[in-house]
């Protein structure tokens, strides 16, 4: 777990700032983008070297102020977006800002253009992987206009299972902001992270409304985009795994009983620890 | 996390308390390597070697550590509870068992 967290700093730190000598755009967008690509890779192995190579506290710290940023590559990328007009050089351009920018107001631009000109495009579920925790506001609109205006059926279902997904991260967050105190860490974690404004709407929500609402679009989900595939399965089997969780591992639930094996192949069941307090951690070393 | 989960289970040794993993790793030598390693001494299901396994496709796990929280009647009472909110969490429900065998 420790690597882990020594990987999660660096990836802060990725974002922390840095500048690197900036390169002439030349006339072909779809070479534009894929130097950037590199030149960004780059410059990420070439940080994350020096990192490693560092050796005292102190030297870390120097080396991490020099962390690259994807953020200067952000206007010179939304430009080729606003250009290609739905094309798929453009779509290329958001995703990339999307999964590799996370300035709020980068993001915010980027989905104003999408939902000017990419809402439609066949990739449009493409960009729903990175709205699952977007805090930019127009992500809501976005799920919503591609499920509504799009005429790709996958886009469509990704974009719907993102919708009932995002909810049922809401209802999580918002019965988190309940239990914790007004000065608890949780708390103050959490609202810097969704900002004030979000953070009062949800502690003001009842989670249980949430999950009202996101069951019913799980439940869409199987009804209508059933068989688009999605990671290693369907739409289906992922938005059921949801429905479980919401119906059968909710919180005053029965733990459903789990039987297996340890390490040694030892036989042994959850049961066998009734009258016990239990923590289970799925937890894995990496 | 390992120290944390560590210091929680040698606290409530004498305690009616478990901490139970459920293990994704791939390799069960690496894994064998670590336990020695870090001093882990709870017990882990081992989900076949995948992340994808059995116990947690059946719980809906996407993303680790997942940590829930059970009482004694194995209801779920805490989910993605960390660090101090997980000694809080089992504490409280510590006190809860405390409180039932009192009140029997």
């Amino acid at each position: 777990m420790k690597k882990r967290t020594i990987v999660a700093g660096i990836a802060l730190l990725l974002l922390a700032g840095g500048r690197l000598p900036a390169q002439e755009a030349t006339g072909d967008p779809a070479a534009r983008i894929e130097a950037i690509k590199a030149e960004y890779q780059q410059a990420r192995t070439d940080f994350y070297q020096k990192y490693r190579e560092a050796t005292t506290d102190e030297e870390r710290q120097e080396t991490a102020k020099t962390s690259p940023s994807a953020d200067r590559y952000g206007d010179e990328l939304l430009a080729i977006a606003r250009a290609a007009d739905g094309g798929d050089v453009g779509m290329d351009a958001l995703l990339w800002i999307l999964q590799n920018i996370r300035t709020p107001d980068t993001q915010e631009r980027a989905l104003a253009i999408a939902l000017d000109h990419y809402v439609g495009h066949q990739n449009a579920g493409g960009l729903c992987g990175s709205l699952l925790y977007s805090t930019a506001p127009s992500t809501l609109k976005i799920l919503e206009q591609i499920i509504e205006v799009s005429e790709h059926n996958e886009a469509r279902g990704i974009a719907c299972y993102t919708l009932a997904q995002r909810l049922k991260s809401e209802a999580e967050t918002a019965s988190m902001l309940r239990a914790s105190g007004p000065e608890s860490e949780e708390r103050i974690g959490i609202t810097s992270y969704l900002g004030e404004e979000k953070a009062t709407e949800l502690l003001a929500t009842d989670p249980a409304k949430l999950e009202a609402k996101a069951e019913k679009i799980f439940e869409r989900v199987v009804a209508d985009f059933g068989d688009v595939s999605y990671r290693r399965g369907t739409l289906a089997a992922a938005a059921r795994g949801d429905l479980n969780e919401l119906r059968n591992l909710a919180i005053g639930k029965m733990a459903p009983e789990i039987q297996g094996e340890d390490i040694d192949g030892v036989a042994f069941k959850l049961s066998d620890y009734r009258g016990k307090v239990v923590v289970l951690d799925f937890w894995g070393n990496w | 996390m390992y120290p944390h989960e560590r210091s929680l289970v040698q606290r409530l040794e004498n305690k009616p308390f478990a901490l139970i993993g459920i293990n994704s790793d791939g390799d069960k030598e690496a894994l064998r390597e670590v336990l020695e390693k870090e001093n882990i001494t709870w017990r882990s299901f081992w989900d076949g070697g995948t992340t994808s396994g059995p116990i947690a496709t059946a719980w809906n796990v996407r993303g680790w550590p997942t940590i829930y929280v059970l009482d004694a009647q194995g209801r779920i009472r805490y989910r993605g509870v960390r660090g101090e909110a997980m000694d809080k969490a089992v504490d409280t429900l510590l006190a809860e068992v405390e409180r039932d065998k009192a009140g029997d």
